[in-house]
């Protein structure tokens, strides 16, 4: 970055990278999140073994239904985007509507989570349970460890909105907000897999 | 650089998003399609949709990530051994 | 002389908050050397069992637990902290930085690792430790309670290395002096980077297949539940991702210190430098597509088993680029032989007949009559005695100055090496040939008359010589530090920017930050004629990172969810991770600055700035 890119307001085009401490965060946080690939990658591959190994239970295609999955994929998608709006005021020195887009984020994402509860104890309901097969322990596993990712980043924002509501955006706060929003798109990011792997696979069985 | 990364390149990649998941849905949900040719495809509008929101909403296309592209292609190659060896190995 | 980073009074306080890396490098390296002798004195156990035939001396299950937390604690909790020790105490002094990228996770990646330790270890006085072996394969290992502190133990001091290695990879990415650039780092620092690379690859299947562990024994899971589906040979897939490259990860920072000490023990630039970095990197690569070669005997069929086979022979071709390398860096050097250099010079044939019983093994027509006999214990033990704790005494003699300000005895240091070197091949050679002649490994006895009984006397005969060289060492650390000869900055005329700075360094290391003009950049300077490095600043204050307890105890919380998951109490289980959920809200919410020291001077003041 340039040093000309200093907006009038006094804040660096990009404060997230203004600082050494910034710098390092976000590379730091990329090699994080390239690791964490990894580890999703292991309880895919697990999934993957085990889809066909139902036990007697329902099977994917018995279970998942289109409407649910692709409501729960949109609301992902669509607090991507707002994660995406919220850095873009970050980055202008507009804090307010940077606050106003992470709430919003927040927001779906919790109701991402609310659904994904309702989701699960349909599933238990019709039969299919952590412990009832192969298929169930797999299953449980990776969407809910994605579901608890989800978890952890709606808290992590929330503690960042909440310590931070009176502050401005300076190059100290600056780099926080972004790795939260890196963290809120690699959480979307995995669920393109789960909705592709888990539940469109098994509805085509 | 800001401009060039606006509210709406974000939007045209917010759509384009949106369109590559419906086209995944509707191949699924229609039904009629072999399952030969779903999986494969859909697997691709995934990988693809991916790339892309790392590239535009994570800022890889930006400069300066030399380092991080580098090593999400590593842990995308350690993924993809990983779910290789999972997926067909164990039942070899 | 500016006052080193030791120079403060001791204080227990100080060293459980402690940031500084040369101290959590300290830390790692007493904790290392605990756990090896720890490891050491279960190697003992198993070689006077096996001493003579039918002998009673441990009953099978003690065996196999002394068996299994030798493998473990050796792999894990001595190698691994071990080199890690040196990654925190070298690469930052090679890079010319100060501190790492994160001091606060470096610590508590230092936490993690010695709660998780202390955690599996417990299982000895807590009703049996674990006894599956270290690979702790399902199904057998869900029949035992050790397994719970096995799986926990690796579950929290894994989490701990993996931060370690994203912190040490963004170090040496963002914190290089100027004029650094990668192609001009130190063979160590290179290997570090290619090893904690690993750790972020192979260290989260590991804990994803520690996490299916878990579920399957706690919570019930079907993974391993053959009648319901279930496939164990997922778990053994899993686990060699993880394992064979954890191997690589071990050894390949050995490599950087043998490059490092040869270097500077023949007094000559490194031979074929790039080609160094090129195998090092390749080493790495392929290391992530040999797994199955622990499994020819799955039954994967020919083709697989080629295949894998084939992989594994490759690795051979990076590794004689290093062999050959460090040879030609020898030939027309002054080689010095002090300690470090007889452990570096010793390093090489031992790791090659390692290595070339790892091709043998790579064969998988010739493996079905190797798998699981001595043969293979042999093979593993030179790379890992021969070349990987072989490295750790070379690069512990040659780094003990600029650390301590003290040179180890050279005289009870060379009576340890040969009585390693002695101990080590008559324990290990004898091996392969038990191997041959058929005994199995992981037995707690044998019959007399099989033609085994004199070689495994021998060999237990060499596992009493190491454990005298290892006395030796230890009191050779404890005479150095009672009235060890003060060492001077450069005792080795080094070559790499650590030895441009005072011994030991100050707390912030370098009071200016140094230009780096070419490889080896000291002795670049110093054949310029110049006593000290060009600099990139004037002196200053500099920015320093506060100490914090926080990640003690938050990886205490994680120790203590750990025992509430073994003994299945939700209350343990919030009570832990409510006290690491404190911690890390604390840690967020409070903002951390930083402090700022004065460079110079013997009164070092400080002064905190809130400059944000």
């Amino acid at each position: 970055m340039s040093t000309l890119d200093f907006k009038a307001n006094g804040l660096p085009a990009h404060p997230e990278k203004a600082t050494q401490e910034g710098r390092a965060k976000l590379v730091g946080f990329w090699l994080y999140m390239s690791a964490e690939a990894v580890l999703f990658a292991t309880f895919f591959g697990t999934f993957m073994t085990f889809r066909n190994s139902v036990n007697g239970g329902p099977t994917g295609a018995e279970l998942f239904a289109i409407p649910m999955v692709f409501t729960a994929t949109a609301i992902l998608l669509v607090s991507s985007l707002t994660s995406v709006f919220a850095i873009m005021a970050m980055q202008r020195n507009l804090a307010s509507k940077m606050r106003f887009w992470f709430a919003v984020t927040v927001l779906l994402g919790a109701s991402f989570l609310g659904l994904e509860v309702y989701e699960f104890v349909e599933y238990v309901h019709e039969g299919h349970t952590f412990t009832s097969s192969p298929f169930g322990s797999s299953f449980y596993t990776l969407v809910g460890f994605h579901g608890a990712h989800v978890l952890f980043g709606v808290l992590w924002i929330s503690t960042l909105l909440l310590r931070n509501i009176n502050r401005p955006i300076d190059t100290y706060v600056a780099p926080k907000y972004y790795v939260a929003s890196l963290y809120w798109h690699f959480v979307d990011l995995v669920w393109v897999f789960i909705f592709t792997i888990v539940y469109l696979f098994g509805m085509v069985g | 650089m800001a401009k060039k990364h606006g509210y709406k390149g974000h939007l045209i990649a917010f759509a384009l998003s949106i369109l590559l998941t419906v086209l995944a849905f509707i191949a699924v949900g229609l039904g009629t399609i072999s399952k030969t040719f779903v999986i494969p495809f859909i697997l691709i509008i995934g990988i693809a949709q991916a790339i892309f929101q790392a590239a535009y909403w994570m800022h890889l296309n930006q400069k300066g990530h030399d380092f991080p592209i580098t090593f999400m292609l590593s842990g995308f190659f350690a993924a993809i051994i990983v779910v290789f060896a999972c997926s067909s190995l164990v039942w070899w | 002389m500016a006052t080193s980073y030791l120079d403060k009074k001791f204080s227990l306080w100080d060293w459980l908050t402690t940031v500084d890396h040369k101290k959590i490098g300290t830390l790692y390296f007493f904790a290392g050397i605990f756990y090896f002798a720890v490891g050491g004195l279960e190697a003992l156990l198993i070689r006077i069992q096996l001493m003579y035939p039918m002998n009673d001396f441990l009953d099978g299950e003690t065996f196999n637990q002394v068996m299994t937390m030798h493998g473990t604690t050796m792999l894990f909790f001595a190698a691994t902290p071990l080199l890690f020790a040196f990654m925190n105490w070298v690469v930052p002094l090679q890079i010319g930085a100060r501190d790492v990228a994160f001091p606060f996770l470096n610590s508590l990646g230092f936490w993690m690792f010695f709660f998780g330790a202390l955690l599996t270890n417990s299982s000895f006085f807590l009703g049996g430790a674990p006894q599956a072996g270290w690979t702790s394969y399902a199904p057998l290992a869900l029949d035992y309670k050790g397994t719970d502190f096995f799986v926990l133990g690796l579950q929290i001091s894994g989490a701990g290395t993996i931060m370690s290695a994203i912190n040490f990879l963004t170090t040496i990415f963002t914190m290089r002096a100027p004029g650094m650039t990668l192609l001009r780092m130190p063979l160590f620092t290179w290997s570090t980077v290619v090893a904690s690379a690993l750790i972020m690859f192979a260290f989260t299947p590991l804990t994803g297949a520690l996490f299916l562990l878990m579920f399957e024994r706690m919570f019930d899971a079907k993974f391993f539940d053959v009648a319901a589906g279930g496939n164990v040979v997922l778990y053994e897939h899993i686990f060699w991702i993880f394992g064979h490259p954890e191997v690589y990860l071990l050894v390949l920072p050995a490599f950087g210190i043998i490059s490092d000490v040869i270097a500077a023990i023949s007094r000559k630039r490194l031979f074929g430098y790039h080609s160094m970095v090129f195998a090092t990197v390749l080493i790495g690569f392929i290391g992530f597509m040999v797994w199955a070669h622990h499994m020819f005997a799955v039954g994967m069929g020919p083709t697989v088993n080629s295949v894998f086979g084939i992989a594994t022979m490759l690795v051979g071709v990076p590794t004689g680029i290093k062999v050959f390398n460090w040879i030609f860096t020898m030939i027309g050097g002054k080689v010095q032989f002090n300690t470090a250099g007889l452990f570096a010079v010793s390093f090489i044939p031992s790791f090659v007949i390692g290595g070339i019983t790892g091709v043998m093994l790579a064969s998988s027509a010739a493996d079905f009559q190797f798998h699981d006999t001595y043969f293979v214990i042999a093979h593993f033990h030179y790379v890992i005695v021969g070349g990987i704790v072989q490295a750790i005494f070379a690069g512990m003699f040659y780094w003990w100055p600029k650390i301590f300000g003290k040179m180890l005895n050279e005289t009870l240091g060379k009576w340890m090496f040969w009585l390693f070197l002695i101990g080590f091949n008559l324990t290990f050679y004898i091996q392969h040939y038990l191997g041959l002649w058929g005994m199995p490994r992981r037995v707690f006895t044998y019959l007399p008359n099989q033609g085994w009984d004199t070689a495994n006397f021998v060999s237990s005969v060499g596992a009493f010589f190491m454990t005298a060289a290892v006395i030796l060492l230890v009191i050779n650390v404890i005479v150095t530090f009672a009235r060890g000869e003060k060492a001077v900055q450069d005792p080795w005329y080094g070559r790499t920017l650590e030895w441009s700075i005072p011994s030991p360094p100050p707390e912030y290391n370098f009071a200016r930050t140094p230009i780096v003009r070419s490889n080896d950049p000291w002795w670049y300077e110093k054949m310029q004629g110049k006593k000290e490095m060009q600099y990139a600043e004037p002196l200053a204050e500099i920015h320093m990172p506060n100490p914090s307890i926080i990640p003690m105890i938050m990886a205490f919380g994680t120790f203590i969810a750990g025992y509430g998951f073994i003994y299945s109490s939700w209350f343990g289980v919030f009570l832990g991770f409510g006290i690491t959920g404190v911690c890390m809200f604390i840690r967020s919410i409070k903002d951390d600055h930083g402090q700022h020291v004065h460079p110079e001077g013997l009164h070092v003041e400080k002064g905190v700035h809130h400059s944000a």
